[in-house]
């Protein structure tokens, strides 16, 4: 289990680092009710601030994708409404996030329906 | 923590200055035996080319040995003083001025192996020099033995009315005092020079060490002069008396006093005025 | 303030005419990765060596966990200088004895772990070891110690960036709550995901203290494009 960590500029560490664990676990590439690394762990992979890394988890841990169970560590949420529910909100900010994009290009949304309707098979 | 870094300083110095220290009386036996087979040759035959020549190729190998043993317990210094600059003012100070120790017992620490080795080393070029006085100077016996006579078993009960070994015990403090001021004063000039040139450290230093000797030899010098005008009463024994004693005695009052003065000194340069590059 | 293990109070050091540091007046928490940032020649080298305590403050004060440097401070504060401080003649492991017989927080079983780890022989002198290893011999010798307070003095520069990402792991991994690591670096954009807080010093003082996360919050750049704003000339 890899992550892909992505860390730019635009917005505070701790957030670029929720996301990228968000995204693993919504992809599948984490199972619900896998075990997370430590902190350290996590932090040394990413080359962050365990500080850093540790309020990225924190923040996971409000929006109920990963649990602690006490002294056994971190886990990913097993609760599939939950999981879901995350992944909509993923998708509806990426779906808001293109349609404001084609929008800056005077691109309608009928018109970006269309093109995406004819790239269907292509690849 | 003083005895830990002391166990290192003496390591370290020991590394230059025991080869010294072993070599030299080595090179002086050579040179006493070169010494032997010259005058041994200036005997039997004394004015055939053939032994002027050997009398020459051998003066030259004498010669050569006389001045490695004179030079030994100055190469001794240098050697001590190398490592004293080095460990404090090159790159290696960053390692030694932040160890957990108080900056006196760093300086300590030097001056106390400093001291150790140039002691050591002076012993040697004295056994050095005493082999070339016993040993070199006879051609049929082992020993000159009129010399160690001389020396030892007919010296004089005592010099200027002092009896010998209480004046012997003078001259050897004072000799011992006089190698504590060249380790520290010699410290001393290296911290300043370091201090003052960021460039030239050594250079500097060896500068400050010419005028501090240059300033210190005369103070001494007043100091002899004093003592000359205080005593000079006529030339009855009492007054000789004082006058030989007094000399080594005022010699190591004077060593004793500029060390601590100057020990002083250069722990305040190293607390306060310390800039490593 | 009086938990803080780094303090100053009108700090001021001088070289006859040219004033280095001026007037500063900051104070570091225990337990945070914090980045002494600024271009070459501000003061940081400066400040980091009155922190280690081989150099004196001209005036005002500079405390570590509320004392002065000196022997006692120099015991629970690991200092990595930006030069090569060990003899060329010491080997790797008695390099390791040396740290080990003086600082009773070192531990050499780490030590020769990472060394291991880093495929150095532990008997070959170190100036037959390339400037790089050499340096990260000295990080590893710092780092094995578990110290109050960690002056890094530009820990990256003029390191290969494969180095570089081993220096920062090691921080990274040797992070212990109670600690403080003080980095001084002109490479930002490297070191800027290990860092908690910053410092942006100039001219011999500090123009902005904040947490890292905080600044990206605030100005929305990362704290590298922040550096080349602040300092565009």
């Amino acid at each position: 289990m890899e992550f892909v960590w992505h860390i730019d500029g635009t917005a505070p560490l701790y957030i670029q680092l929720a996301d990228d664990i968000r995204l693993a676990i919504i992809q599948g590439r984490l199972m619900p009710g896998a075990r997370i690394a430590s902190v350290r762990d996590l932090a040394f992979d990413a080359k962050v601030n365990p500080n850093t890394m540790q309020r990225a988890l924190t923040e996971l841990e409000r929006e109920g994708l990963i649990e602690t169970h006490g002294t056994a560590g971190r886990f990913v949420a097993v609760n599939e409404e939950v999981l879901k529910s995350i992944k909509d909100r993923v998708i509806d900010d990426l779906v808001s996030d293109f349609i404001k994009r084609m929008e800056a290009l005077d691109c309608d949304r009928e018109e970006a329906v269309r093109r995406i309707n004819e790239r269907k098979g292509e690849e | 923590m003083l005895g830990k870094l002391l166990k290192y300083d003496m390591r370290s110095m020991r590394r230059y200055v025991l080869p010294l220290v072993l070599a030299t009386p080595v090179v002086a036996i050579l040179g006493s035996l070169a010494l032997r087979f010259t005058l041994a040759v200036l005997i039997s035959e004394p004015n055939s080319p053939l032994s002027n020549v050997i009398t020459m190729t051998a003066s030259v190998f004498i010669a050569v040995s006389v001045i490695a043993v004179a030079a030994s317990p100055v190469i001794a210094v240098i050697c001590i003083m190398m490592h004293f600059y080095r460990s404090l003012y090159t790159d290696e100070g960053y390692l030694t001025f932040t160890l957990p120790l108080k900056t006196h017992q760093i300086l300590d620490s030097k001056i106390i192996s400093g001291f150790f080795w140039g002691i050591i080393s002076s012993l040697s070029f004295l056994v050095s020099g005493l082999i070339f006085i016993i040993f070199g100077t006879t051609t049929d016996t082992l020993v000159n033995k009129e010399i160690i006579d001389t020396l030892f078993s007919n010296s004089p009960g005592a010099v200027f009315g002092i009896p010998t070994p209480i004046y012997g015990t003078a001259l050897c403090f004072n000799a011992i005092s006089s190698e504590l001021f060249l380790i520290v004063t010699l410290s001393l000039s290296v911290t300043i020079g370091s201090i003052v040139s960021r460039k030239h450290k050594i250079l500097s230093s060896v500068a400050v060490y010419y005028i501090l000797n240059t300033v210190s030899s005369l103070l001494s010098g007043i100091v002899s002069f004093i003592l000359v005008l205080t005593a000079s009463n006529g030339s009855d024994g009492a007054t000789l008396a004082y006058m030989t004693m007094a000399t080594p005695m005022v010699s190591i009052i004077f060593n004793l006093g500029f060390s601590a003065a100057a020990y002083t000194a250069c722990c305040y340069l190293m607390k306060n005025r310390l800039n490593l590059d | 303030m009086s938990d803080a293990v780094l303090e100053t109070r009108g700090l001021y050091k001088a070289y006859g005419p040219r004033t280095v540091i001026s007037d500063m007046n900051i104070s570091l928490p225990a337990g945070k990765i914090i980045g002494l940032l600024g271009p070459n020649g501000c003061g940081k080298t400066t400040l980091i060596k009155l922190a280690a305590g081989i150099l004196t403050p001209t005036d005002g004060e500079i405390l570590v966990c509320g004392r002065q440097p000196d022997e006692v401070t120099r015991s629970f504060v690991s200092y990595l200088p930006e030069r090569t401080y060990l003899s060329g003649r010491m080997t790797a492991r008695s390099a390791v004895d040396y740290f080990s017989d003086f600082y009773a927080d070192f531990d050499s079983s780490r030590a020769h772990s990472m060394m291991a780890h880093l495929g150095v022989d532990p008997d070959a002198k170190l100036k037959t070891l390339s400037k790089g290893t050499k340096e990260k011999l000295q990080l590893i010798l710092v780092m094995s110690r578990a110290a109050r307070l960690y002056l890094l003095d530009e820990p990256i520069g003029g390191v290969d960036p494969a180095a570089r990402e081993y220096i920062l792991r090691t921080i990274i991994s040797n992070y212990a709550e109670n600690s403080t690591v003080l980095i001084s670096t002109h490479l930002i954009s490297d070191i800027e995901t290990v860092l908690d807080d910053f410092l942006f010093m100039r001219s011999g003082g500090i123009v902005m203290q904040s947490s890292v996360d905080g600044a990206r919050e605030k100005y929305g750049k990362s704290i590298d494009e922040l550096f080349r704003e602040v300092y565009r000339c």
